[in-house]
């Protein structure tokens, strides 16, 4: 099976995530233990290629015009970014080339049915290949229609950001059994912890890896879903209730994990946390309560922020969904969506739906507004973060975990930074008052990310 | 007042520039002014003009006037000035800037290539001057080939297409009847260097296939959309009359109006094109595709003696003007003193320096082992860029 080549392709759905999929291919949101990318590989042992957004494409996809991919006379497989639960594609690689898969979309602003996959030759890639580049997964189905063979398929696309946090619970239960075939991984039924201080309930749905610093008194309640506790450390007096996944590297400060959240690696998690999703590289040290929310990289919240995730009219949540405008998600809890880089003061609240675009640094304000445009400073007043700061403070925060920028990752935010200039047309532009607190909040910012031994060895 | 002073801080890089033009203007008033006085004192005037020239009110009052309205039009051209923003560039360099609304990618065309073979990968060399190269193969060509081939190049801005849904073989008729599939390799059968094609379709040894030919909407789309369709470099009846046989190709080919140009073949294909001249390349054009190219590319260098004899002994030679062809020339519409266009079936064919002779290396199929260098001539890319870059500027 490794000889087969699987393709994720971004779809006209990847706008729907924005400003999430600003900085990363929709496939690398992460949603249950993994992004897709990691799901594909762990399913298949195949790394699949990506094709996505031409400023992303360099850095996260296979180039911008990634023409060795068609290079091999051996059937393409071609995999829906979108997509949540991978069963399928094992049933896709087994169906001969000209198979297509369609699913209904599940929402009617993006038209339905949508391309979930093909596997095709060469010469029917070739056909609807220009319009994978372009993310036009509609003209790409138009065309297979006269191709290929349909087979309509029930499965579920991400469609919106708050399908993150919906289906986040179900599909860490779905992605346990991968993760645990491989090596190090141990049950706490057929192993329990040594300490008498670690409750366990449910043993049999905790897995621990052999890397995993567990320092008592801790309470691990599987009762309603497996965790998953990778080569992490989780501190004194935590409460950890499944399904949960902690990711490797990352650190549990005496914290309360309900059910239903996933923290990706190297983070540093305290307070309370509830059905929420945190990509990875991201801080939210302190108490405050973070529910039904999404954290991408290298976030960092300041002590005793705090989300909303509940109107006291116990209505349904509204979004703001770039183009589209607010959207009625339907669901009644629902939080806070950050993208990437975005790091917040001490002491601020969030509404319920409240979207910070990336790179934002947001302090000094009680209530931040539901939706901050990109590169974007302040709290009283709003400014444009000028792109070279913004840039300086992400490549020490970086540094502070031992990563480096990439030029392709430095791009990426360039590029962003240009393409979103439009939304921060508004803000104040005049002058150099409250610099002084910018430069406050960057150090602050910049000191969260200090070196932590997070796990154990 | 925020968003006011916001929008035309916009032009705080402009500041220098616009009070040097605001200076001029003010000197350019002042002569035009000495000049008015001089009319006004000399000349004698129709009564209109005083009302013209406000005499009606004392002179500080029309001095106001005219600074008034002065200063009115010049707020409003600032105002529409600061429109237009001006962004920087680079953020790490902030001195250089562009004004919106100019894209340089308004300036490169949309090209789409109809060739094959090693044609085809000299033309999508072309892609880093293009928006957007579409290359459609041709129909018996498998498109993985051009794939793997274009993986040793740093293509940009290239893709390759196929042009039907489902590949489907050509086949061709010799002047002695015989038909053979355009892949059995007639060029290097030495039995048939000297007969020529006389017809060429899709189907199969029988003849013409029946079945409808289904054309990607892909290809569509990129002949509709191109502003520069390119027809070679590459074999007339192997790389290029192929794809014109497909009825609906053909038909969005001539509904265009993108800048056809022909690239015709440096020297003739024995067993295919034996004896061919410019204008029988052109007149098969015709004659397949339903349409004539805008320009055709004929290279006009002599060719080093050394080379032609290497391709003599192969039976081929290369494809000029013939005398005739000469005499057919038509005055240019462009510049009637200097340009003097010669017209084959109403294409306009330019000569330029388009090729260079390499050094190949070649080996067969039948014995890998045994390579050997020749010397040949080939369509140089540079200089095809070059030439199909300014024909479309004279377009």
């Amino acid at each position: 099976m490794t000889d087969e080549t699987i393709v994720l392709f971004e779809d006209e759905g990847c706008r729907t995530f924005l400003p999430l999929t600003y900085t990363r291919p929709v496939c690398d949101l992460r949603c249950g233990i993994f992004t897709l990318r990691e799901r594909v590989c762990a399913l298949t042992g195949i790394a699949p290629a990506v094709i996505c957004r031409s400023h992303l494409a360099r850095a996260y996809g296979v180039g911008r015009w990634p023409l060795t991919l068609l290079s091999r006379s051996t059937p393409l497989t071609f995999v829906n970014a979108r997509t949540l639960d991978a069963g399928w594609i094992l049933d896709l690689l087994d169906e001969p080339a000209g198979t297509v898969y369609l699913t209904d979309a599940g929402h009617a602003l993006l038209g339905s049915p949508v391309l979930l996959g093909a596997r095709l030759t060469p010469w029917m890639a070739s056909a609807v290949f220009p319009y994978l580049l372009d993310q036009r997964g509609a003209a790409a189905l138009a065309e297979l229609r006269r191709i290929g063979r349909l087979i309509e398929i029930e499965t579920r696309l991400l469609t919106f950001p708050w399908d993150l946090i919906v289906l986040n619970g179900e599909q860490i239960v779905r992605d346990v059994p991968l993760v645990v075939r491989q090596d190090g991984w141990i049950s706490a039924a057929d192993q329990p912890p040594a300490h008498p201080s670690i409750v366990v309930s449910n043993p049999a749905h905790v897995f621990i890896h052999r890397d995993a610093r567990l320092e008592p008194p801790l309470a691990l309640d599987a009762r309603d879903g497996p965790i998953v506790i990778d080569a992490a450390r989780i501190e004194p007096f935590s409460f950890i209730q499944g399904p949960a996944w902690i990711g490797p590297g990352s650190l549990i400060a005496s914290a309360r994990i309900r059910g239903e959240t996933s923290i990706g690696p190297v983070c540093r998690i305290g307070g309370e946390v509830e059905a929420s999703i945190v990509q990875g590289y991201s801080n939210k040290h302190h108490d405050g309560f973070l529910g039904h929310s999404y954290l991408g990289e290298w976030v960092n919240i300041g002590a005793m922020t705090t989300n909303s995730d509940l109107k006291n009219t116990y209505g349904t949540i509204r979004m703001v969904i770039e183009g589209f405008g607010q959207i009625d998600s339907g669901v009644l809890k629902l939080g806070c969506f950050l993208a990437d880089h975005v790091k917040l003061g001490i002491g601020v609240h969030l509404n319920g739906g409240a979207v910070i675009g990336t790179g934002s640094n947001i302090f000094g304000v009680h209530f931040a507004p539901k939706t901050i445009p990109p590169f974007t400073w302040g709290g009283e007043v709003f400014r444009e973060y000028r792109i070279q700061s913004m840039i300086d403070v992400a490549r020490k925060v970086m540094a502070r975990r031992k990563v480096s920028m990439s030029v392709e990752q430095e791009e990426v935010l360039r590029a962003v930074f240009a393409m979103t200039r439009g939304d921060r047309a508004g803000l104040d532009d005049g002058g150099e008052r409250d610099e002084a607190a910018l430069r406050h909040a960057e150090a602050e910012a910049v000191r969260a990310f200090d070196l932590v031994e997070a796990s154990g060895g | 007042m925020q968003p006011v002073v916001q929008r035309l801080s916009s032009l705080r890089r402009l500041l220098r520039p616009l009070a040097l033009t605001f200076i001029g203007i003010v000197l350019l008033s002042l002569g035009v002014a000495y000049f008015f006085i001089f009319v006004y004192r000399t000349a004698t005037l129709p009564p209109m003009f005083s009302f013209i020239t406000l005499q009606f009110l004392p002179l500080w009052a029309r001095g106001l006037v005219f600074v008034a309205l002065g200063l009115i039009v010049l707020a409003v051209g600032m105002w529409q000035l600061s429109g237009v923003a001006v962004i920087s560039l680079d953020a790490r360099d902030t001195s250089a800037e562009v004004v919106l609304a100019y894209q340089h990618d308004q300036m490169r065309p949309r090209m789409t290539v109809i060739s094959g073979g090693a044609g085809l990968l000299i033309t999508a060399s072309l892609g880093r001057m293009a928006q957007l190269l579409t290359c459609i193969t041709p129909v018996q060509d498998p498109v993985e080939y051009y794939y793997r081939a274009s993986s040793l190049f740093n293509f940009e801005n290239v893709v390759f297409v196929v042009p039907t849904l489902e590949p489907h073989e050509v086949f061709v008729e010799l002047d002695d009847g015989q038909r053979f599939n355009i892949k059995h390799n007639i060029a290097h059968d030495e039995r048939l260097a000297q007969r020529h094609i006389v017809n060429i379709y899709i189907g199969d040894e029988h003849g013409p296939t029946t079945t409808p030919l289904r054309v990607t909407q892909v290809a569509l789309d990129a002949i509709a959309s191109a502003d520069v369709i390119v027809f070679g470099p590459g074999s007339l009846y192997e790389s290029i009359l192929p794809n014109l046989l497909i009825p609906d190709l053909r038909d969005a080919i001539r509904r265009s109006k993108a800048c056809k140009i022909y690239i015709c073949s440096l020297m003739t294909e024995p067993g295919m094109t034996t004896g061919y001249s410019v204008g029988d390349h052109v007149r098969q054009i015709v004659r397949f595709g339903g349409f004539t190219p805008d320009y055709v590319l004929v290279n006009a260098p002599r060719i080093d003696a050394e080379v032609r004899r290497i391709y003599a002994a192969a039976g081929q030679m290369p494809v000029f003007l013939t005398p005739e062809e000469y005499e057919e020339t038509a005055v240019s519409t462009t510049d009637r003193l200097t340009t003097r266009d010669i017209l084959i079936e109403g294409a306009k064919v330019i000569e330029a320096d388009l090729a260079t002779a390499v050094v190949q290396l070649t080996a067969s199929l039948d014995h890998p082992g045994e390579g050997r260098t020749v010397r040949v001539l080939r369509h140089d890319p540079e200089k095809l860029a070059t030439a199909i870059m300014e024909v479309w500027k004279r377009q």
